[in-house]
Formats: structure tokens, C-alpha cells, sequence
């Protein structure tokens, strides 16, 4: 995949646990709906390191939600430049933006976003059988995300036949299978009771532990605890940005 | 994604979605179906037909007539010469004639176990007959060797009536027949009584002969008091010769005459055959196409419903020609499967209409006045005759259409904005 690419600009050289995984750089997004024009982003510089477990919290319709589809390559800026892992989304072509998104990072969506057809196990293969990983090594690093997040006795069941919980941690592991550096989540808990949500957040926490960089919107200001790093975002611009000191 | 997958997400989804599944596949099975049946069924008519053809009408043989066979084109002619009893006698002594006989056909009553039949009676040189159509004309029982005047050969259907093993008629019997006729301006019904010297084997088809009753063609003559006949069948040593003996026969006749030739009858009746096949084929396409709108309109329905979906799938990273095949490969899925059911109950369908639609075929013929009708029971079993690749023609054609009909929302799908179609509910 990188061979196809265009790498129009790297940070850095060698990227170090220095580098920012993610860079925003005044980034602005304008939503075009016929002849109205919605502001999304008015300008965000912000960049994301690989220990940060970065919460984004704000009220609805600040543009959360569209900071995170660019920081995931699903979007491109309207102004200002992203870099993802050093690549610049705004040059790159749709099937790159497609390998970004591939093996770069993960989503993890409010909703669960599960495909309703497949069972537990074929939801996590899916990135895989996308990103040609043969079938037996699929099924094998399958089964291992669902044990690490706890399913490993629900493989076969489909999204229905699951709890909020269950498929969340679906989800979770989906977005692990092709083992990307950095994993991005759309109020994961915000469909979830307290205790599940507890559980999610500890499994996200082991992640980062593990050097997965986490970037989480919320609206649940219980979670902030579990996070390093909280930046609050307020009609398109970011209003704070805090890192917490050796948060256990 | 390996295509592998791909069919095997398109498959998953399926899977789930039976109902739908089937129901577009039933379109793509019906199209098939018809395709394949009435091509299977036409090839087997045709054989079976000109099978039944060439058995009723004889190998290398020309039939001389007042009246043309105009065939599907062509027109009709009818020619003001008079056939005789004596020309046959002339045709016979052509070079490459094998047999002839003039025919004198008339009409006459005939009871049977005191029920009336009314039968057609055929006044024919018997030995003549016998050698002009030698697959057919055989003996169930006695002889052709001892023909007297007042003899008859009947026909299987008339000595066994009912349709079962009772025999009405055996050899030796006499038979009471009756013929009105003309003498003068005055029309006169009398009874003949004839010997019965042969009872015919069935010849089944379009054979007439099941049916009928064939005498010495002079005893017909002298009943009539003509020496003017029906028409005169002629057998040619070789196919190669019937071109040459043709020529000759209508020098005789001043070109005032009609040679109609088995074979012509044939070939016309298969360019019918094939114009039908084709006809019906077209129909038959026609049914496909709306399938394959039948499939556009339920992928159009099926990728508004998946948008989601869509976007899920770009978010981990499917490129678009993914999405693309994914749509392409259900489609092409539905369109298999459509064609092999539609393969396997085209068949079935074929064999199913060979063996009882085609009975009405059966020969027979019909009431006059109070008489009764008496059907041969021979139907015409029509056997499918199923070319592969016609199979695999009309796989390709369902595969093929199911694809091309859902390349427009398949294209719809794949180039749907990620973010948006996440967003949509």
C-alpha cells in the first residue's frame, strides 16, 4: 500500500513516539447543502501523539463528529491540512484515502455499526478479507479480539442476538483487525448502561496502555477520568486543550 | 477484497434476505424457464415432426396434383389438368421412378358392429402403394398377394374401433360399405360389400392410413364411372434422381401440373419451425429483460436500504470497485441461480408439455351426419431435445443481463460519500 502512495509530505523523517500521529492543521470544513453553507471546523490546529488517549468533548453540533472523519480519512478539509501517520488526506485519491482508513485506523461508531448480516466473528474478519488477509489467519486473529474483549463464547451470534454491550465490543475488535496505530471513537458508551460503559473504557485503557493512540468524542463527562488528554470544542473551534499528568 | 470474499459477503447478505433473494430470482427463473423449454421443445417437435412427416408421407416421394404446395411463402396454384387413371401407368415407366400409383379418394360409410362410421376410401394400385410407402404400409395380419376387386385392406383404427384389443374386423370378413355417387344429374347410395384380405399395422403420426380403407383402384373407378383421379404418389429410387424424374413428369404434363416433393414439404415445415422457435425465443427474451428490470429495481430499492451499510463498509476501508463487486456479485449470484433453476424447470416444463400438450396432435377424424368419430389413439409424444449449449447460452444470458441491469446501482453504491451515507437513517 505505501508504495501506491503519494506521500506528499512526512512530518518528520523517521517517525518517533514524538511525532504526531495525527496533525490538523487550521483546519476548516464547510458543509455545501444546495445554496446553504454550514460551518463545521473553523480553524483547528491540534495534533495528536501516540500515548494520547485524547477525549473530545462539546456540545452537539460543534463539530466533533466532523473533527474525527477527518482525523479517519473519511473526509477531506475544505481549508488547512490533515496528516495521518504523516500522509496529507486533502492530496491523496480515494483508494488511498480507502488504505488509510484500512490499516491506519480503527472506528468505533455510537450506533455499533455492525454489519447486520454477519455474525461477531465475520464483523471482525471483515477488515481483514478487505485488506486480503487469508481466511484461516483471519479467523484465528477473529477469535483472539473476541477473547480480548471478552466474547470469546458469543462468535457466532449475530449483532441482534447481542446485547448494546456485546456488540460495541464487537465493534471494538473490528476496528483492532487490522491492528492500526490509532483508534477513533464516536461516543462508544453513549448507547450502553454505566457498568458495560466501565467495561469498555477499561478495555480502551489497556489499548492505549499498549501504545494505541485513542482519540474519543463524549458527551458523558463521567468518562473524562479515564482519559490523558481532554480538548473541548465549541462551534467549530477548540477551546481548550489540557494534558493530565500520569492519570492511573 | 479477493473476489472470493466478495461473493462471500454478497452470499452472507443473501442468505439473510431469502425472500427477497428468491423473488428476484424468480424473474431471471421464469425467463430462463420459457428459453429453455421452448427451445428444447422446438428441436424435439421439429425432430418428432418430420419424423411423423417423412413416415406419413414416405422417403423420395412426389406427389402429383391439380394444386400446388405453397408453403408459407408462396402462393397456392391450381392447374385445369385432368389427372388420369393411365398416367400413372406412364410416370411408373420414367426413368428413376420406383413405384407410382394414381390415388382416387372419395368418402363412404362403413358399419361396424351396427355403429356408423363415416371413413375416407382410398382406390389405390394396393402392391403400388405397398412399395411407395414400404415403412407404413404393412400387413398387421393376411396379404396384399391375392387382391381380388372386391377386396379391402383396412386400416389398424377401423379393425380395432374402441381403442383397446378388441378386433371389429378380421381377415375374410365382409365389409358393407356405402357410397353415394352421381349417375346423371340423380345421386345414388348404394351398399358394396368388400372382402377383407389384410388389416394394416398402425403407422401412428399424421399417418391417414390408420383410418382408412384402400381398395383396387379400378373397382373405385367403375363405382364412379370415371377413369379420373385424385392425384398420383410416386416413389423415387433416390433422392438424387427426384429433381430429373420431376422435370420429366411435368414435360408430360405440358407444365400444366403441380410435382409437390416430400422433401420441399419438409424443409418448409422446418423454416416454419424455426421461424417459431425464434419467435417464441423472442418472447421469451423479452421476459428476461423484465427481470433484469426486476433486478435493477430491487438493487435500486436494496442500495438506498444498505447506504449504511455502505458507509460502514468505507469506514474500514473498502475502496469503491469493492462496493461495486459486492452489488455485481449478487446480482451475477441471483442470476445463476436463477438460470440453473430456470435450466432444470425449462426441462421439466419441456417434458412435461411433450407428453400431454402435444396429444392433441393425435390423428383422427371427425363425425359426419350421425356417424361416430373414431380417434386413433396414437398421440405424438414429443421428446425435448435439450442442447447444452443452449444451457450454457441462457446461463451466460442470465448471469450476463443480471449483471448489466445492476451496474447502474452497483455504480450508485460505490460512489457514495462515506460520511454522508454513515449518517444516514
Amino acid at each position: 500500500m505505501e508504495k501506491n502512495m503519494r506521500m506528499t509530505q512526512i512530518v518528520e523523517s523517521t517517525i518517533t513516539d514524538m511525532s504526531p500521529r495525527i496533525q490538523l492543521d487550521n483546519v476548516k470544513k464547510v458543509y455545501k447543502s444546495g445554496s446553504l453553507e454550514t460551518i463545521a471546523l473553523r480553524g483547528v490546529t491540534l495534533s495528536v501523539y501516540p500515548n494520547d488517549f485524547l477525549m473530545v468533548v462539546g456540545p452537539s453540533g460543534s463539530g466533533k463528529s466532523t473533527m474525527l472523519h477527518l482525523m479517519g480519512a473519511l473526509d477531506k478539509p475544505t481549508e488547512g491540512k490533515v496528516f495521518i501517520e504523516g500522509y496529507d488526506i486533502g492530496s491523496l485519491k480515494k483508494n488511498d484515502l480507502a488504505n488509510i482508513r484500512l490499516t491506519k485506523v480503527g472506528f468505533v461508531f455510537q450506533f455499533f455499526n455492525l454489519i447486520p448480516t454477519l455474525t461477531a466473528i465475520e464483523n471482525v474478519e471483515l477488515p481483514m478479507a478487505l485488506a486480503n488477509v487469508p481466511k484461516k489467519l483471519r479467523r484465528k486473529r477473529a477469535i483472539e479480539l473476541l477473547k480480548a474483549v471478552g466474547l470469546g463464547h458469543r462468535t457466532t451470534h449475530l449483532p441482534s442476538e447481542l446485547s448494546g454491550g456485546e456488540q460495541q465490543r464487537v465493534a471494538i475488535a473490528r476496528a483492532l483487525a487490522n491492528n492500526p496505530a490509532i483508534l477513533l471513537l464516536d461516543e462508544p458508551t453513549g448507547n450502553v448502561d454505566s457498568k458495560t460503559a466501565a467495561s469498555i473504557m477499561q478495555v480502551l485503557t489497556n489499548l492505549n496502555r499498549d501504545g494505541r493512540t485513542i482519540v474519543m468524542i463524549t458527551h458523558n463527562h463521567e468518562l473524562i477520568k479515564y482519559a490523558n488528554r481532554v480538548a473541548q470544542i465549541r462551534d467549530g473551534i477548540i477551546i481548550s486543550d489540557e494534558r493530565k499528568e500520569q492519570e492511573v | 477484497m479477493r473476489i472470493r470474499d466478495v461473493l462471500w459477503y454478497a452470499l452472507s447478505h443473501m442468505k439473510k434476505k431469502k425472500k427477497r433473494s428468491f423473488l428476484t430470482m424468480l424473474g431471471v427463473l421464469i425467463g430462463i424457464t420459457a428459453i429453455v423449454s421452448i427451445t428444447s421443445l422446438g428441436n424435439g417437435f421439429q425432430v418428432t415432426f418430420t419424423g411423423e412427416l417423412e413416415n406419413s408421407l414416405g422417403v423420395n416421394t412426389l406427389t402429383v396434383t391439380t394444386t400446388s404446395f405453397g408453403g408459407p411463402s408462396g402462393s397456392r396454384q391450381t392447374y385445369d389438368t385432368i389427372l388420369y387413371a393411365e398416367d400413372a401407368d406412364y410416370i411408373r415407366n420414367i426413368d428413376g421412378v420406383k413405384a407410382a400409383t394414381a390415388v382416387k379418394s372419395v368418402t363412404g360409410d362403413v358399419h361396424i358392429d351396427n355403429i356408423s362410421y363415416t371413413l375416407t376410401i382410398q382406390g389405390v394400385n394396393i402392391s403400388e402403394y405397398a412399395k411407395i410407402y414400404e415403412s407404413t404400409f404393412k400387413t398387421y395380419s393376411g396379404s396384399f398377394e391375392k387382391l381380388e376387386n372386391d377386396s379391402v385392406v383396412v386400416g389398424y383404427n377401423v379393425a380395432f374401433p374402441y381403442g383397446n384389443e378388441t378386433q371389429a374386423i378380421h381377415d375374410e370378413d365382409n365389409l358393407t360399405v356405402t357410397l353415394t355417387y352421381r349417375s346423371g344429374v340423380r345421386f345414388i347410395t348404394r351398399n358394396f360389400t368388400f372382402t377383407v384380405v389384410a388389416i394394416l399395422q398402425q403407422a401412428g403420426g399424421f399417418s391417414q392410413q390408420d383410418t382408412a380403407l384402400f381398395v383396387p383402384l379400378e373397382t373405385v373407378l367403375d363405382i364412379y364411372n370415371t377413369t379420373e383421379v385424385s392425384y398420383i404418389v410416386v416413389s423415387v429410387e433416390s433422392s438424387d434422381k427426384i429433381d430429373s424424374v420431376k422435370e420429366k413428369i411435368k414435360e408430360y404434363y405440358h407444365d400444366e401440373i403441380a410435382v409437390n416433393s416430400s422433401e420441399a414439404l419438409l424443409s418448409t415445415m422446418e423454416s416454419m419451425f424455426s421461424i417459431m422457435v425464434l419467435f417464441v425465443s423472442a418472447i421469451a427474451a423479452v421476459a428476461l429483460i423484465v427481470a433484469g428490470v426486476g433486478i435493477m429495481n430491487i438493487m435500486t430499492v436494496s442500495v438506498t436500504e444498505r447506504t449504511r451499510e455502505i458507509g460502514i463498509l468505507k469506514s474500514l476501508g473498502a475502496k469503491d470497485r469493492t462496493i461495486l463487486g459486492i452489488f455485481l456479485a449478487e446480482a451475477a449470484v441471483i442470476g445463476f441461480l436463477g438460470g440453473i433453476a430456470g435450466i432444470i424447470f425449462g426441462l421439466i416444463t419441456a417434458n412435461i408439455l411433450g407428453s400431454q400438450l402435444f396429444a392433441m396432435f393425435s390423428s383422427g377424424f371427425s363425425s359426419s351426419g350421425g356417424t361416430r368419430t373414431l380417434t386413433a389413439n396414437t398421440s405424438l409424444v414429443i421428446t425435448p431435445i435439450f442442447d447444452p449449449l443452449t444451457g450454457v447460452m441462457s446461463l451466460l444470458l442470465a448471469v450476463g443481463l443480471s449483471i448489466i441491469f445492476a451496474l447502474q446501482p452497483a455504480y450508485n453504491a460505490s460512489k457514495k460519500d462515506p460520511v454522508q451515507a454513515l449518517l444516514y437513517f
